[in-house]
């Protein structure tokens, strides 16, 4: 009997160019600065100039002066409203992010006064003219300073400067030190970065003549949690409030939070009954939306005499800044390397302990990789340390621990789906045979060439049990998709992933065309609206496509069932004969029996009396798809070949190669720009990116001359080979791959360098003084050759 | 990230442009590519009262003499890169004005405004050290040249008087067979250097008889390092004589630290820098013989 | 204020503006180009590009008063009808934009490189677009979309 699942898909795995293109190439697009509303103020926030001060006063008598229809608000007016993120976990310490500040600032930054003029040049003039008087208070500029034994406190009735820590374990770990032959112990540290989508962050509110209806346009990632957090924030029914993304310039994690200058922009408009307007301009992205990153790391493996790793312990410290983010908390980033850390290898014993440290900077959020880019350095790094000194070929090294078989229960009780370990990092040694060899014989002593690589996995599509677990506001882990055909046999897809550069509007209409056996060209797909798609945790974590693709799959699968039942019917024949294709219902095999799919979607709207007995009329279908209880594991390995300059220290990243697998692909030339899009990211972690504070905790780094982008010429063409193993787990077999590419850079450029040296590289980023001073150390502890 | 309010006059002439000048005094800014100057007022750290905007003013000439190059003040960045004859007669000025920035900044940028800048580790005032060059500082009462030596102060600072605009750059090349490089680091393409070095070798057969080294990043202004420089006369650079060079040039160097680099870093590379230069300036001025 | 006359895209308009009007705010909201983007506001991204006497310009850096009597084309005025610039062709082709909010700064930074450029090296498209900064496509993309105007623009020369 013929299959329907044994249909070709004609457009899933297909490169084809992107349905969104046209807009944006045009300048057409509209993101939120292009939008207005009539009567619009314009928000400019006083921030605070310290990282830690007693506010005396906050003078506003000389605004309104100058700038007669100017209005001001301060702490007095938001009174407790704030950000309130605080996970479920024993020994949390809390405390709710003012919308503006409450008698104390906490980092350089943070919201004390809104100023609201007619035009935004205005704003910033008024907004000067309102005097804050602090008091200063010792800063907590690090780690080191806010967890010494006589360290002020951040917040006056903790009990110290921890948000959380928590320790995760499983196996037998004091076995598996004992067992051990070999115990390889080290540290490395990462570094402060900001994730600077291109367009800032901005937000508008209004309420309309009514009094009732809340509308919010935001450059978000999760519209409907922002929707959620206003409804219960500001007390307002959630059915009178609607949250719009616009078209969005890239989000990275960044604007996968709810931001206190959001409440703030609806609780203006509520308060002043005029539309209100928030764009923030760079410096004010960089110093005050969220930052990443900056942990340190100890870790300590336990290795037997023939290179396993039998055990690992880890010690994970992150520098989180003065507030909890929501929905992912203060402890998401440190938290997050205490679950990862084990990796794509056969661990028998671990332990990782965990810590958020709070100091007088940026908050820490999510940005693209979220704690993975930080413990792939040290877990990556490690195994090559383990490699020398053991004397055993790095590659050999990992072909000894990584895991064969699957489905696998990890340590920590985690199962991985099916992967390509072993087989992506084959194919990777033979890319790179032609460097290793180089390396091995160089041209010109001046230049040394080094090569490394970077295993990883990526937990993606994570399900709902897996945010249980975490216990923060987040709460669920399942997406959502709406499918309607139009009596024409047009689609609309509804979905609540929002879009912002991922390429959805193509790649969903792919897997719905595939079902109704119509054209992407013939699906819209719309996005970012809560009025119009079902609910949905938004856009992060690598689940866009396999969750709302999920759904939209299985919603127009639904529609599909209905009108091969309506075709069934009309050509006398069982449902299982009958294809969708080529815009037609049809039997297979039998070209001259077949049914327009705009004639079945017209009956079934329109012509309700051709529908079999007893159909509903319609062609709507909803879907919730929940990731599987532990994701689904993408895996990769990177690999970084350098040219070194044993004089300058000079660094030229000369070849990048990515082998990865996200299971089954539905358009290859989108895979290969979220995978390079994000290895860029990656390796400006690695050499450039670097948020920088000093001791009174000013920033340094507040422009884009100081805080280092990576740019073309510093960049080489960056390849990518796919291995496919479909997921048994997921809708088609997808997996998740926004954010791998920006996980394994680091840690395969540090390899590389440090290949290059024969120095460890402990800490990133990687600057041409520090490979300098690592040199200059190298040949000072090595006697002169005579 | 939007300007003060200011006053904007655009000037007609340079007299007009000086006119303006006396009459606003210090309050006042020129406006010239505004490469440096716009993105300070965006950031409200310029805040004049009055920009007059020179921007129009016919002074984007190159002249080319036996021993001497003249630059008008607002020839921009790109110009010292496209122009043949410059690149012919002193290729010098492309290859450190592709150091500046990016080719759209180099559309904005003048020689001019570079110099009023006085960013210590801008190419153009380097340049004019290197070339013992000096600025025409013109004003109501005149034209008054001011050697490089004179016109940096510091960082952001020169001895220009409130008055006085550039009107030209003029830049000194030696009469014999010569050679010249500019050598920088900078953490990624464009950026700032950490540390740059340019090097101006005449000689004769194989022997030097003129050389000229400037660091960028060992202080607030160019430096120039006499001594060693009159060290190198009479001899062939080697690679041992261009090391020692290089040695001794940067060991007097305070340097600074910053975020982007060590003192010690910067006095290294502008040590090795200082070697580079030298050599391949040497190789250059042989080849042109 | 200050009366400014510029050409949009082939339309002219008289304007009374603040002189520390930006010259990217008078083309966004005077003239409607809401293409030119803000990315940095201080010269150093350039999403803000757009052509000012044919040559690109950053517009966060200049103020309109200082443009007045100058002719500007943004982004809006690159299409020749339905037809659009062979540098736009190529960035669908190519995949050379995600979010497309640095998209016209690229586009307007290059349209004069693709015209002159016969055989560039890598490094030399990776040059000609170093004022500008993507987030999201790793730079790969726009250099194979360079790369594909160019063959174009000869394969409509060979023709």
């Amino acid at each position: 009997m013929p299959s329907r699942a044994a249909e070709q898909p004609r457009y899933v795995g297909a490169r084809i160019t992107r349905l969104e293109d046209p807009r944006l190439i045009t300048g057409q697009a509209r993101y939120i600065d292009d939008l207005a509303l009539p009567g619009m103020m314009h928000v400019r926030l006083v921030r605070s100039e310290l990282a830690h001060a007693k506010i005396v006063s906050v003078d506003t008598s000389a605004l309104q002066d100058v700038f007669s229809h100017a209005l001001v608000f301060t702490g007095a007016d938001t009174g407790s409203l704030g950000i309130r993120a605080v996970a479920d976990l024993p020994g949390v310490q809390s405390f709710t992010q003012p919308l503006l500040a409450q008698g104390r600032v906490r980092f350089v930054g943070e919201a004390i006064a809104a100023v609201l003029t007619d035009d935004p040049y205005a704003a910033e003039d008024a907004a000067e003219r309102v005097f804050v008087d602090y008091e200063p208070l010792p800063v907590l500029a690090d780690v080191e300073a806010a967890t010494a034994t006589d360290a002020p406190r951040l917040f006056d009735a903790w009990r110290n400067n921890l948000f959380v820590e928590q320790t995760r374990k499983g196996g037998d770990i004091d076995a598996a030190r004992s067992q051990a032959r070999h115990i390889v112990r080290r540290t490395y540290r990462n570094q402060r970065q900001a994730g600077v989508p291109m367009e800032c962050r901005g937000v508008i509110a209004t309420l309309d003549s009514t009094g009732r209806i809340l509308s919010v346009w935001s450059s978000t990632q999760i519209p409907h949690l922002l929707r959620t957090y206003l409804a219960e924030e500001l007390k307002w029914p959630e059915n009178q409030v609607q949250v719009i993304a616009p078209e969005v310039g890239g989000g990275f994690g960044v604007k996968g939070h709810v931001f206190g200058e959001e409440v703030l922009a609806a609780w203006l408009a509520i308060r002043t009954r005029r539309p209100v307007k928030w764009i923030e301009d760079r410096r004010e992205h960089l110093i005050a939306s969220i930052h990443a990153r900056e942990h340190i790391h100890t870790l300590e493996a336990y290795v037997s005499a023939e290179g396993k790793v039998l055990g690992l312990k880890a010690d994970i410290t992150a520098d989180v800044g003065a507030y909890s983010v929501w929905p992912f908390t203060a402890g998401s980033d440190p938290g997050m390397v205490a679950k990862v850390m084990p990796g794509p290898y056969d661990l028998a014993a671990y332990e990782a302990t965990y810590r958020a440290v709070a100091t007088n900077k940026c908050p820490l959020g999510t940005y693209r990789g979220v704690g993975r880019p930080a413990a792939v350095f040290s877990q990556e790094r490690l195994m090559d340390e383990i490699a020398i000194e053991l004397d055993i070929d790095p590659f050999e090294l990992r072909e000894r621990n990584l895991i064969q078989k699957f489905p696998y229960k990890n340590v920590l009780g985690y199962t991985y789906d099916e992967g390509s370990y072993a087989q992506s990092m084959k194919k990777v040694r033979e890319l790179l045979a032609p460097d290793i060899a180089r390396a091995r014989n160089p041209e010109r002593p001046e230049i040394r060439t080094g090569v490394g690589i970077a295993l990883f996995l990526e937990q993606t599509a994570h399900g709902t049990p897996d945010f249980i677990r975490r216990r923060s506001p987040i709460e669920t882990g399942y997406e959502s998709a709406k499918v309607e055909m139009h009596p024409d046999g047009k689609v609309t897809v509804d979905t609540g992933v929002q879009c912002h550069g991922q390429g959805h509007e193509t790649t969903f209409a792919q897997l719905v065309a595939d079902q109704l056996g119509i054209a992407p060209q013939d699906v819209i797909v719309r996005h970012g609206n809560t009025v119009t798609s079902p609910y949905s945790v938004g856009t992060w974590g690598s689940r866009g496509i396999t969750l709302g693709g999920g759904a939209a799959h299985r919603a127009a699968g639904i529609l599909r069932g209905k009108l091969i039942a309506i075709a069934a019917q009309h050509l006398q024949t069982k449902p299982e004969t009958i294809e969708l294709a080529d815009h037609h219902a049809r039997i297979a095999g039998d070209a001259s029996r077949a049914i327009p799919i705009s004639s079945l979607a017209r009956w079934a709207q329109r012509n309700v009396e051709n529908l079999p007995a007893g159909m509903e009329p319609g062609l709507v279908a909803i879907s919730f798809v929940d990731g599987p209880p532990d994701g689904s594991y993408t895996n990769a390995v990177h690999a970084a070949v350098v040219d070194i300059d044993m004089t300058t220290g000079g660094i030229k990243l000369t070849r990048f190669v990515v082998v990865e697998d996200c299971g089954t692909i539905v358009n290859p030339m989108i895979v290969d720009g979220q995978v390079r899009g994000g290895v860029v990211q990656g390796i400006g972690s690695a050499l450039w990116e670097h948020f920088i504070y000093d001791k009174d905790g000013q920033p340094l780094t507040t422009n884009f001359a100081d805080y280092l982008m990576p740019n073309a010429p510093s960049l080489p063409d960056i390849e990518v080979h796919h291995i496919e193993t479909p997921s048994a787990v997921t809708p088609l077999g997808m997996k998740g791959l926004g954010e791998g590419g920006a996980i394994g850079p680091a840690a395969a450029i540090a390899n590389a360098i440090s290949n290059a040296l024969g120095v460890a590289i402990q800490e990133t980023p990687i600057t041409p003084n520090r490979v300098w001073d690592l040199i200059k150390s190298k040949q000072s502890s090595q006697p002169q050759a005579t | 990230m939007k300007p003060c309010p200011f006053e904007y006059m655009r000037a007609e002439t340079v007299e007009h442009a000086c006119a303006l000048l006396a009459d606003r005094g210090e309050e006042a800014r020129l406006l010239a590519g505004g490469q440096s100057l716009i993105p300070m007022m965006n950031l409200r750290l310029a805040r004049p009262a009055t920009l007059i905007d020179v921007g129009r003013l016919p002074l984007n000439s190159i002249s080319i003499g036996a021993r001497s190059v003249r630059i008008g003040a607002l020839t921009r960045h790109c110009e010292l890169i496209d122009s043949p004859e410059l690149r012919k007669a002193a290729p010098i000025f492309a290859e450190a004005a592709r150091y500046i920035a990016h080719p759209t900044i180099r559309r904005h940028g003048t020689a001019g405004g570079s110099a009023a800048n006085a960013d210590p580790t801008a190419e153009i005032p380097g340049l004019l050290s290197l070339m013992d060059g000096h600025v025409e500082a013109t004003s109501q009462s005149g034209i008054r040249p001011v050697p490089a030596h004179e016109l940096f102060r510091g960082a952001f600072s020169t001895s220009l008087k409130p008055d006085e605009m550039i009107t030209a750059l003029h830049f000194q090349v030696p009469a014999g067979t010569w050679g010249a490089s500019f050598l920088e680091l900078a953490e990624r393409e464009g950026d700032f250097a950490v540390a740059a070095v340019g090097a101006i070798v005449e000689r004769k057969g194989d022997r030097v008889t003129t050389a000229r080294i400037m660091l960028l990043g060992a202080d607030s202004v160019p430096v120039r390092v006499q001594a060693v420089e009159a060290s190198l006369v009479g001899i062939s650079i080697t690679n041992s004589v261009a090391t020692k060079a290089g040695a001794d040039a940067a060991a007097a160097q305070r340097c600074y630290s910053d975020i982007r680099a060590t003192a010690d870093y910067r006095r290294h590379l502008l040590a090795e820098f200082t070697r580079r230069a030298l050599l391949c300036a040497y190789e250059r001025a042989g080849a042109t013989a | 204020m200050k009366a400014v006359t510029l050409t949009v895209n082939g339309v002219s308009k008289t304007l009374t503006v603040e002189p520390r009007r930006l010259l990217a705010d008078v083309l966004r909201h005077d003239f409607g180009c809401y293409g030119v983007h803000f990315g940095c506001s201080h010269g150093a991204c350039g999403c803000c590009t757009v052509h000012v006497n044919g040559e690109p310009r950053l517009s966060c850096l200049a103020f309109a008063a200082q443009c007045d009597g100058m002719d500007i084309v943004t982004i809006e005025g690159m299409a020749a009808g339905d037809t659009l610039h062979p540098l736009q062709q190529a960035f669908i082709a190519e995949h050379g934009l995600q979010c497309g909010y640095c998209t016209p700064g690229f586009i307007m930074a290059l349209a004069p490189f693709i015209e002159r450029a016969d055989e560039p090296t890598d490094e030399e498209i990776r040059q000609a677009m170093s004022g500008n900064i993507c987030r999201c496509t790793g730079y790969h993309s726009i250099v194979a979309s360079v790369r594909r105007a160019i063959a174009a623009r000869k394969e409509g020369a060979d023709a």
